[in-house]
């Protein structure tokens, strides 16, 4: 099964390339020009990674990626920027970003982050899933 | 012994760094978009090496995208070369009109983040003015910036440029969220650009509007 991404870029012929490109390497990808359209389409958690830029009217990266952190915590999230700071990647990865990269960005290193992503977050819902059996277990007399 | 530039040096120094990031900022975005037509061209050739047909319109189509980043990251060089060349005369005639249109073609990525419409019609004829356009331009983005806090509801300002009755004046108009003594505006920085220039500015909250009101 292929990896479930939502790209989230304010500039439309950002997303139509990329999505061409990610889509011919066998990624499921979904795009959304602002984060907060973003927020709501991640609602079901059912994406492995969100590819999210950091300067985005109304909502910007870091805010979206705590507001998607809080709701889904399993959900890998990969910042983009166009001038990529420290103390923004630092801010990032202490708000529990999975990654950082700055534009232009390299496929190759973009690709494989999307696939380290699917294994991480299916490893976060694995051991959720064990924790919630455990806890079934303890709680209840058979 | 600390040694600080002087103030309005300062001043004039921040505003040509925010404006050179956000213009690095746009450029970079232009090229990231020409960096991945230039890997959907690679991506192409490798499908046809393996035996897929090249589709003729495909290639127009990147190409044609490539262009529109091309002019897109000229015109943005095209205005920061005219903002650099600004600072090259310390006093001269100034049309306020072309200027004040420079002023939001730089601040375009600040009036984005903030999803606020900006409507602005050149004046027909030009308004005139003989001072130091770089440090207008500084005062000029200021009110432009206190003027997207303080917008709407609805998300729009209005800035119109007037020969005035005795002076050009700028206005800035649509502020609805502009109070009584609760902006901090004109600050320090606007105090020192006033005084350099000798232009007024007024924040009427009244009025909804901060108007930017040149020596008579």
């Amino acid at each position: 099964m292929s990896e479930k991404v939502l790209l989230v870029d304010d500039e439309n012929d950002f997303l139509d390339v990329m999505s061409e490109r990610m889509k011919s390497r066998g990624i499921d990808v979904s795009t959304s020009t602002s984060a907060k359209e973003a927020l709501k389409l991640t609602q079901d958690g059912n994406y492995d990674a969100v590819v999210l830029d950091l300067m985005m009217p109304e909502m910007d990266g870091i805010e979206a990626l705590a507001a998607l952190k809080e709701k889904h915590p399993e959900i890998q999230v990969i910042l983009l920027t166009g001038h990529g700071t420290v103390e923004k990647g630092i801010e990032a990865m202490k708000l529990g970003a999975m990654d950082f990269l700055e534009k232009p960005i390299d496929m190759n290193t973009l690709t494989e982050k999307i696939h380290n992503a699917r294994a991480q977050k299916m490893l976060l819902v694995s051991k959720k899933t064990e924790e919630k059996i455990k806890k079934i277990m303890t709680e209840k007399s058979w | 012994m600390e040694q600080r530039p002087d103030p309005l040096a300062e001043t004039g120094l921040q505003f040509f760094g925010k404006i050179s990031a956000s213009i690095s900022h746009e450029i970079n975005n232009a090229l990231a978009i020409l960096n991945e037509n230039a890997g959907l061209l690679e991506d192409l050739c490798v499908m046809a090496e393996k035996g897929k047909a090249l589709d003729p319109q495909r290639l127009q189509k990147v190409a044609g995208n490539q262009l529109k980043q091309v002019r897109r990251a000229n015109d943005i060089v095209k205005r920061m070369n005219r903002f650099s060349h600004s600072i090259d005369e310390p006093v001269s005639q100034t049309n306020i009109g072309e200027l004040m249109g420079l002023v939001l073609a730089l601040s375009n990525r600040f009036i984005a983040n903030k999803n606020i419409a900006v409507d602005y019609a050149p004046p027909e004829t030009p308004v005139l003015a003989t001072t130091n356009p770089f440090f207008l331009e500084n005062l000029l983005f200021n009110c432009l910036m206190q003027a997207l806090e303080t917008a709407g509801p609805p998300k729009a300002v209005s800035v119109a440029v007037t020969p005035g009755e005795s002076a050009p004046v700028v206005v800035f108009s649509g502020l609805e969220g502009l109070a009584n003594g609760d902006e901090g505006f004109p600050g320090e920085q606007e105090a020192r650009l006033m005084a350099l220039l000798k232009i007024d500015v007024r924040v009427e909250p009244a009025r909804k509007t901060i108007a930017a009101i040149f020596p008579g």
